[in-house]
């Protein structure tokens, strides 16, 4: 019995262990502040070219500000979604960690941060990947790819 | 007849090693200890089709990429190679090129007709420079080409800092 209930508890731990505490994470926040994307060269020497990084930014605002979920994001205050009182901001925080290079089946690995602006704390962390497959275009198509994601990951975690 | 062929294998010995000579750098490439690679020109109107000025940076950093792995310098634009011991006085070589022919080709018609109808192509005139002296070391032409299916044009940069690393790499 004791080994049953054990069993149960672990089931019932597991799936929030797994997904980080992501889902609700970050009910409560009304706004959302992105901080400048971080490209440096990995171990390996990859890096997204500099170049592409404001176009990333730009995708990813449009991406976040489309999800319809913060009342303000960055300096865009969204009329659709109500204020609800005193604003409580998220900040989030883009570190690139991989570019596989133009090629057709480019791929950017990047690392997701959520941080409360008036704690300062890690609300969570997580990697986000885009990797393009044989159908897809190119490295452009995958900032683009890179940004949804991130997008939507922020999307599944309110 | 037969002593006239005789001569003439000597003259051709000579004068492709004259050629060859032609295609080796002034200095090899081992005299540098750092690489700087600039983005590419593309001069307006002189190819098939004009390219996408957003491909230049991915065009420099899939060759700085490519430089790096080949593991010879022991800076490559701002990336210090920890496996390449650091030298006492640094000597810069420095790439260039101009892109002498751009082929957007077509993914449709690679797809649908296939044997090499719709291939992309970049064709790029590279010049390796001393940076100290600003002296053109060497000249070299380095393509990438896109045929097969499903693969998109961009995909030719790949090909194009391949070669470009293998070019490097041979006259090290």
């Amino acid at each position: 019995m004791r080994a049953q209930i054990a069993i149960l508890a672990l089931l019932l731990l597991i799936p929030g262990a797994v997904a980080g505490d992501r889902p609700g994470a970050l009910r409560g926040f009304s706004a959302l502040e992105l901080l400048e994307i971080e490209n440096t060269r990995n171990e390996q020497g990859q890096k997204l070219p500099d170049e592409l990084i404001p176009d990333l930014r730009q995708q990813l605002l449009h991406g976040l500000v489309a999800l319809h979920t913060f009342h303000r994001v960055e300096d865009h205050v969204d009329d659709a979604v109500p204020s609800a009182g005193a604003e409580r901001v998220v900040q989030l925080k883009v570190k690139i960690t991989g570019y596989s290079g133009a090629q057709n089946q480019a791929g950017v690995k990047s690392e997701v941060f959520l941080i409360d602006k008036a704690s300062g704390q890690e609300v969570f962390r997580s990697p986000v990947n885009a990797q393009l497959r044989y159908d897809q275009g190119a490295a452009t198509s995958a900032t683009r790819k890179l940004a949804r994601s991130i997008a939507n990951l922020v999307r599944d975690s309110r | 007849m037969k002593g006239r062929a005789i001569l003439l294998i000597p003259i051709l010995v000579v004068l492709s090693a004259t050629l060859c000579a032609d295609q080796k750098p002034k200095l090899a490439f081992h005299n540098f200890t750092a690489l700087e690679v600039e983005n590419f020109d593309i001069p307006k109107y002189e190819t098939k089709d004009p390219m996408p000025e957003s491909w230049l940076p991915l065009i420099r950093e899939d060759v700085v990429q490519r430089a790096i792995e080949l593991h010879l310098f022991s800076r490559v634009a701002d990336f210090k190679d920890p496996g390449v011991p650091a030298p006492a006085s640094e000597r810069v070589l420095v790439l260039r090129g101009k892109v002498t022919e751009f082929t957007h080709g077509s993914q449709a018609a690679r797809v649908i007709v296939g044997f090499g109808a719709g291939k992309g192509k970049i064709v790029v005139l590279c010049e390796f420079v001393d940076k100290a002296t600003g002296e053109v070391i060497w000249q070299r032409q380095a393509d990438g080409r896109v045929i097969g299916v499903g693969q998109s044009t961009e995909g030719a940069v790949k090909g194009l800092s391949k070669e470009i690393a293998k070019h490097i790499r041979d006259n090290w």
